[in-house]
């Protein structure tokens, strides 16, 4: 079982009270952006590219953990940038641990092995490690060769000193489904918890254009990926969202099921697009035009299947209906 | 030297551009493209005040339209009306500009191509 039934349950209690209150908006992950200096620049991100007063602006503790208590989610996801950077992660980290929430860090793993003494393992902490593939193309999608090896190393010590560790994949256009399916099985001998793979979404700013997948496509490369899949591969993430990957299911965007918090405040509407901010998570989830966003509403989202966008529906699918919820049983237990 | 700005034209580079608009629908016009750069810009303000900052937001649609910039000197941001602005200089690089895969590509191919050159 990839995810802990501790934190499923966590998950399933709050889903449920949200809809025992007769919420049909509310939050699952907070996306927190503590910081967007990196030390990568990889061709399919465009969350990177600001001014240097803006790469050397970083979230404070306290600025993190109010975001969350305001948020509310039972998960936080702290991508940014590459958080490992951010002088005060570690303090950020035991914050939110103490408030219970479930943590998925994101970090490219390149300052992971130096600083990994700095955290404590815990149900509530999990590396998630940026993987896009076996060596060659997770080289390639990063722009800078030995990444992979580096990694791979920072998995290995990681799950070495019990921490929770998981992978995060971003598939391409191009990508090969054998290569991938490949890449699953060794992600799984070294021994993570479980995979999240979501397709790239197209940002506008991100260096390489040509790489993004359109929604068929994204359906076609996903039904071959996932087909037939081995008894052994784990994934972190919602069953019936796979299931939308591989065309078996439609789903419309729930952008606030992953809001995002960063220097600049809550942003409008999604972690992807970036369409204004408000200063509080109130005013985001009641003054923002959610008609507005979504496929055919918006054709910014056009071809977006991303998992900020839509695992969020599919979690909801779960919890509103009991075919949702036999579905997400029989695709748990019996994947296709 | 600064390049100057119509609304029939769309430059390649925004970088260098300076944009005095005339109409309230140039200056909403000019302000999107402000929020849509990854550089810092110049406010030139009615006070005769100059700001330069990142513009993260605006509400063109506000009773009194807005847009919010972090200033570039200090860790300060600022709220500016629409109707204080007077120009506004896109005067910091562009930092999506020029960042290209096909960048990336040739470098990766010189790099590979300076390695396996036989030597002479």
């Amino acid at each position: 079982m990839a995810v802990p039934l501790s934190q499923m349950a966590t998950v399933a209690r709050y889903v449920l009270t949200k809809k025992l209150k007769g919420e049909t908006r509310y939050p699952l992950v907070l996306m927190l952006e503590p910081l967007f200096r990196c030390n990568l620049a990889c061709a399919g991100c465009g969350k990177i590219q600001y001014p240097e007063h803006i790469l050397d602006r970083r979230l404070t503790p306290e600025q993190c953990w109010a975001a969350a208590e305001e948020c509310g989610a039972p998960i936080v996801s702290i991508p940014g940038g590459e958080p490992l950077i951010h002088p005060e992660m570690p303090e950020i980290v035991r914050g939110l641990v103490a408030r219970k929430k479930y943590v998925y860090l994101c970090t490219n793993g390149l300052l992971l092995e130096r600083k990994i003494h700095e955290y404590t393992p815990s149900k509530y902490l999990t590396f998630s490690i940026h993987m896009d593939g076996l060596r060659e193309e997770h080289d390639l999608a990063v722009c800078r060769e030995g990444v992979y090896d580096i990694a791979v190393r920072a998995i290995r010590t990681a799950l070495a000193r019990g921490f929770r560790v998981t992978t995060n994949t971003t598939v391409f256009n191009g990508a090969n489904p054998q290569r991938l399916r490949e890449f699953f099985d060794e992600m799984m001998q070294l021994g993570v918890e479980g995979m999240m793979i979501s397709p790239g979404y197209s940002y506008e700013k991100a260096p390489d254009q040509h790489g993004f997948l359109t929604r068929h496509r994204t359906q076609e490369l996903f039904a071959r990926l996932l087909a037939n899949r081995k008894r052994s591969w784990r994934f972190n993430q919602s069953p019936l969202f796979l299931e939308f990957l591989m065309g078996k299911r439609d789903y419309q965007c729930t952008p606030w099921g992953n809001p995002t918090y960063n220097i600049f405040g809550w942003q409008r509407p999604c972690y992807l697009l970036q369409d204004g901010y408000a200063e509080t998570f109130r005013e985001l989830m009641e003054e923002t035009n959610w008609d507005r966003y979504g496929t055919g509403r918006n054709p910014k989202c056009a071809d977006c299947m991303v998992h900020c966008g839509y695992e969020a529906s599919a979690v909801e699918e779960t919890f509103s209906s009991w075919s949702g919820f036999t579905g997400t049983v029989r695709a748990t237990l019996f994947p296709t | 030297m600064s390049k100057h700005f119509s609304l029939e034209t769309e430059p390649a580079s925004w970088h260098g551009t300076v944009v005095h608009p005339k109409t309230p629908a140039e200056l909403a016009g000019i302000v999107e493209r402000a929020f849509d750069y990854r550089g810092d810009v110049t406010l030139k303000l009615k006070t005769g005040e100059s700001l330069v900052g990142y513009v993260y937001n605006r509400q063109p649609h506000s009773p009194c339209p807005y847009l919010d910039i972090m200033l570039a000197s200090t860790p300060d941001r600022r709220r500016v009306p629409y109707h204080q602005i007077t120009a506004i200089i896109f005067s910091g690089e562009d930092m999506a500009f020029g960042r290209s895969w096909e960048a990336w590509q040739r470098k990766k191919q010189e790099e590979t191509q300076k390695i396996y050159r036989p030597k002479t």
